[in-house]
Order: C-alpha cells, then sequence, then structure tokens
C-alpha cells in the first residue's frame, strides 16, 4: 500500500479515440472499502473511463494505478485477475448462454474449482433468487432488470476487490433500480470497494460515500456525496431542480 | 430433362461422404469467423498442408507402397490423420501470428484483413507448387489400404475408404462439441464469438483464444487433408481451391460463425453436389455447388441455422 492509502487512483489519466481526446486528464481516486459515484451526462466521457481502467481500451497518458501498481501496459485479462471487475453499460450479457453459463463465465479468470464454483454460485442465488429459477434460460431471454442482476452476479463471481458498474440503473424500472442499488450497497458492506458511474446522480449519490462529476471529459467537482447532492449546480445539471 | 435414378442410391452415398470432409474443412473457416469476425482464405492452404505432410512422412520419407493390413493399417491410418492435423494446426498457427496478428495489433482495417488472407493463401499455395517442395504435377499418395467393400447402405456398396472418413470424421466432430460445450477453453470460444469486449471484461486473453481457434480449425483441415489423399491417392500444391470453396459455400450455408451449421451445410452440400448428377449431369456439379452461395446469401444471408457459435 502506497502511504496515501489509495485502491485505485487515475493521475491526469487522458484517452483519445483516433484524434478525439474523451478523456482529458482526469483525476479520481477510490479507496479501499468506499463507494464512488462518477456523475456525469450523456458522452461525458463515464463509459470511456470505465474502459480506460479495465484497460480494453487504455489510455493514451497519464497514470492508472492499483494498489500502489501502475496498470498501464497489463493486458485487459491483467487487470481482472488483479481484482478490478466492471459491469459494463448495456449488460452484455452473453445470450446463447445460459444463466449458469453466464455466472461461470464471471470466474473465468480464477480458474475456480467446482466446489468454488458451486458456493460462489449459490451466494449469487442468494442475492437474486430470480436467477435460480432461470438457471437454465439463455442470457438473451431474461427482462433487462434480470440481465443487470446476472450482469452484476456475473462479475461477483470474480471475486472482485473493485467492482465498477457502468449505468446500472439505464433502462429499468424504479422498483429494480431500489433493489438493484440496495444489491451495490451490501455488496459494499460486505468488504467490496465500489466505482459507480450512472447518470441517474440522485440514485447514485444517495449511494455513495463520495462523488465526481464529469463534463466533456473533465472533473468539474468532486466532493462528499451528501454535499454534492445539496450542491446547486449538481442540483440544477443531474437532479433536475430549479 | 431426364434423370438417371438408378444413379440415386450411390449418389446419395457419396454425397454424404464428400459432405463430411466438406464439413471438417468448414469448420476451421466457421470457428475463425466466430472470434474475428474474418473469413480465413488462406484455410484452403491449411487443408492442402496437411494432406502434403502426410505424403511427405509416409510416402516420401517412410517410402510405403505395399497395402498394410490389421493392426499395422490402424496405426499407419491413425499416423497418416495425426501428421496432417498436427502439421495444420502448426500451419494455421504460424498463419495467425505471420499475416493476422500484425495487423491486429495495428488495428488494420477490415479489407486489409481479407487481403492478407488472400495473399497468404497465394503464397502458401504456390510455394508448395516449387520444385524442392511439391512440385506442379499431382504426386501420387501411398495406398496404405487396398479398397474392398464393408457393407452396402442405400442400395450401393459402402467401400472401407467412404467408411474410414465417415468414422473419421464423426469422431472430429464429436470431439469439437465436447470441447466448445465443456471446456474452459472452450468456453472462452464461444465468449469471444458472442461479445469480444465482455470477454475480455471476464478476464478472457484474446489473442490466446484466438490462436487456439486457428489450432483447432488447422487440425480439422489437416484430418481432412490426410484424409483427401488416402481416398483420392494423390496430394497436389493445388488440392485445396476446390475444396476449400466449397467448404467456404458449406459454413455460409449453415450460418457462418455456427459450428453445427457447418457440419449441416457440408453435408447437405456434398448431397445437393452429387444430387444434381442425376438429372443434370457431372459436368455441372460445381456450378451448382457454386450457385449455392449466392442464392444463400440473397435469400437467406444468415445460413440456415443462424450465424452463432457453439451450443
Ligand atoms: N468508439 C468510439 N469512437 C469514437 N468516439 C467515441 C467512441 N466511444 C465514445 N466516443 C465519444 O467519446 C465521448 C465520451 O463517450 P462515453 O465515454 O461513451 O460517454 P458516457 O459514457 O459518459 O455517456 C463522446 O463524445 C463519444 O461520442
Ligand atoms: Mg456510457
Amino acid at each position: 500500500m502506497p502511504p496515501d492509502n489509495a485502491l485505485l487512483e487515475l493521475e491526469d489519466m487522458r484517452v483519445h479515440y483516433g484524434a478525439i481526446e474523451a478523456v482529458k486528464g482526469i483525476h479520481l481516486r477510490v479507496e479501499e472499502g468506499e463507494i464512488v459515484a462518477l456523475i456525469g451526462g450523456n458522452g461525458a466521457g463515464k463509459t470511456t473511463t470505465l474502459r480506460a481502467i479495465s484497460m480494453v481500451h487504455p489510455p493514451a497518458g497519464g497514470s492508472v494505478r492499483f494498489e500502489g501498481n501502475e496498470l498501464r501496459g497489463v493486458p485487459s485479462h491483467g487487470v481482472v485477475e488483479r481484482g478490478i471487475v466492471q459491469v459494463p453499460e448495456g449488460r452484455r450479457i452473453f445470450p446463447s448462454m445460459s444463466v449458469r453459463e453466464n455466472l461461470e463465465m464471471g470466474a473465468f479468470q480464477r480458474r475456480a474449482s467446482r466446489k468454488e464454483l458451486h458456493d460462489d454460485t449459490r451466494h449469487v442465488f442468494e442475492l437474486f433468487p430470480v436467477l435460480e429459477e432461470r438457471r437454465k434460460q439463455a442470457g438473451g431471454t431474461l427482462s433487462g432488470g434480470e440481465q443487470q442482476m446476472l450482469a452484476i452476479g456475473r462479475a461477483l463471481m470474480a471475486r472482485p476487490k473493485v467492482l465498477m458498474l457502468d449505468e446500472p440503473s439505464m433502462g429499468l424500472a424504479p422498483q429494480v433500480v431500489e433493489r438493484v442499488f440496495g444489491v451495490i450497497r451490501n455488496i459494499n458492506s460486505e468488504g467490496t470497494t465500489v466505482l459507480l458511474v450512472e447518470q441517474n446522480a440522485h440514485m447514485a449519490l444517495q449511494t455513495a460515500h463520495r462523488g465526481y462529476v464529469i463534463e466533456t471529459g473533465e472533473i468539474v467537482l468532486e466532493d462528499d456525496a451528501k454535499t454534492l447532492l445539496g450542491n446547486d449546480q449538481v442540483r440544477k445539471a443531474y437532479l433536475g431542480e430549479e | 430433362m431426364d434423370c438417371n435414378t438408378a444413379l440415386i442410391g450411390p449418389l446419395f452415398l457419396q454425397g454424404i461422404i464428400l459432405g463430411s470432409l466438406y464439413a471438417l474443412i468448414a469448420l476451421g473457416y466457421t470457428m475463425v469467423y466466430g472470434v474475428l469476425k474474418l473469413i480465413n482464405f488462406a484455410h484452403d492452404s491449411v487443408f492442402m498442408v496437411g494432406g502434403v505432410a502426410a505424403f511427405y512422412v509416409f510416402g516420401s520419407a517412410l517410402g510405403l507402397t505395399e497395402p498394410l493390413t490389421g493392426f499395422a493399417l490402424i496405426v499407419a491410418l491413425f499416423g497418416v490423420l495425426m501428421v496432417g492435423a498436427l502439421a495444420s494446426a502448426s500451419g494455421a498457427t504460424l498463419l495467425e501470428r505471420g499475416a493476422y496478428r500484425p495487423l491486429r495489433r495495428r488495428g488494420g482495417a477490415r479489407l486489409s484483413f481479407l487481403i492478407s488472407a488472400i495473399g497468404a493463401s497465394f503464397f502458401a499455395t504456390y510455394l508448395f507448387q516449387q520444385d524442392f517442395l511439391l512440385g506442379a504435377g499431382k504426386r501420387q499418395f501411398p495406398n496404405l489400404m487396398e479398397t474392398s467393400g464393408a457393407f452396402s447402405a442405400f442400395g450401393s456398396p459402402v467401400n472401407n475408404k467412404d467408411l474410414l472418413i465417415v468414422v473419421a470424421v464423426v469422431i472430429c466432430l464429436v470431439a469439437l462439441d465436447r470441447v466448445i460445450n465443456q471446456t474452459r477453453i472452450g468456453r472462452s470460444i464461444r465468449a469471444l464469438s458472442e461479445d469480444v469486449v465482455a470477454a475480455q471484461l471476464m478476464g478472457v486473453n484474446v489473442n490466446r483464444v484466438i490462436v487456439t481457434t486457428f489450432l483447432i480449425g488447422g487440425f480439422f483441415g489437416g484430418v481432412a487433408g490426410a484424409l483427401y489423399g488416402v481416398n483420392f491417392a494423390n496430394v497436389a500444391w493445388n488440392m485445396g481451391f476446390i475444396p476449400g470453396v466449397k467448404a467456404f459455400t458449406a459454413a455460409v450455408l449453415g450460418g457462418i460463425g455456427n459450428i453445427r451449421g457447418a457440419m449441416v451445410g457440408g453435408i447437405l452440400l456434398g448431397l445437393i453436389e452429387n444430387m444434381s448428377v442425376v438429372c443434370i449431369g457431372a459436368e455441372w456439379a460445381n456450378v451448382v455447388a457454386f450457385s449455392v452461395l449466392p442464392l444463400v446469401l440473397i435469400f437467406r444471408p444468415t445460413g440456415l441455422l443462424g450465424e452463432r457459435i457453439g451450443g
């Protein structure tokens, strides 16, 4: 552990798509045990940030440190191996694989034994009983809410140190959103650090300890979640208040 | 049009046998398409390399001239197929490293992969045409097994070479189905075929899965190449061309990217081609077979079973 105790730390991270700079040198830190929210409107650079951390679309500049080690240059499967796991935007369930197979894919990099797979699958089924009912069904046939639960369950199968979620509330009914965020709080209280990306600023800031606001690739605000919820700028831009 | 109905039985049988060879080659096209969304046009050379390697080892090196029997025959046949399989698997791996991976690393455009594939295919084919390798003519494949009748089906005799092809292909298909649906590597191939980004986020090592896919596809292509040698008693530098295009057609017919589709498409294409002989005439067999490609693309672009890999 470095002296400052950050589990995950972005320093001046820049991400490009060809000539376009989508993330323009952001600083962001996530400490062990925290839920950190990254909120911002459509196209602000949230997904790009998570993909860069996962090294699926590696940054062009700056640094990404995890447990004190630089992640740039590490392949995407190495990032998962180190314990950073992502629930991607749009869920990206494997459509033709069954619910159970999707969950087992989550444990892919761990080379888990049969017994471990069994125990972890049970744990996910306890969190989301509906997945057990649907365990033999193809992932592509689930409803949006069920797919989101499956995507979260699949990520948990990797036993992450940091769980990153990209817009878990997208397209879900309000009661389902409540359930999903309840589970995120549970996961956190069981010891998993969470980086939560959302357009739904209200839910995200109510759930998180701290938050960052990103606009066109730059962090424009950073504070305790409660303080951000009371911030005029945030209220106007993201909470739909006058 | 007058149809020669006496030919239906034997040609049906021939269709299934030829079709199973197409199916075996088609697997290579369809699996690589699944993970890369790329038609590996050099797969015909991968097939050829298997037949040629078996010829080198059993013809040139061991110099087998007399047919074998009994246990020696079984060992020799197994050896021929394994030599072909391993040679083609190595060839396919080299191809991936040499012609495709460098392009992926540079983020090459889709068209550049296609051009690289065609280039690699011509390179390998004409390399083997050189005198220091195979030369321009056909080379006689060692006659390991005297052709003899085994039993009869569809009112026509099945010989032992027909039987060898069908048995070998069935074993390969069952083994592949197991690998794809029940092993860790099989699961990663399916994952990559369905969603590259999601597979990466699960910790799948993309390059490793891609090269393994080439290896598996090459392995089966090599078995097919060796079977070709045993069955047609010759190999040649250009032996991959026609079977390659037909297997590619079979893969599209079944649904490119779909493993079971490649199996179905192969058998079906073998049947279509052979049954056309009954009514139209042997000289039209290739015309009929190749007309399947545009027809499928126009009327059912996703093929019979649809684009999808695995279970
Ligand atoms: N694959 C891509 N190629 C080019 N530009 C992209 C790509 N993905 C995203 N962008 C651009 O990068 C910016 C940030 O996008 P994104 O990270 O998806 O935003 P958010 O997740 O906050 O909605 C947007 O302007 C978007 O148009
Ligand atoms: Mg996004």
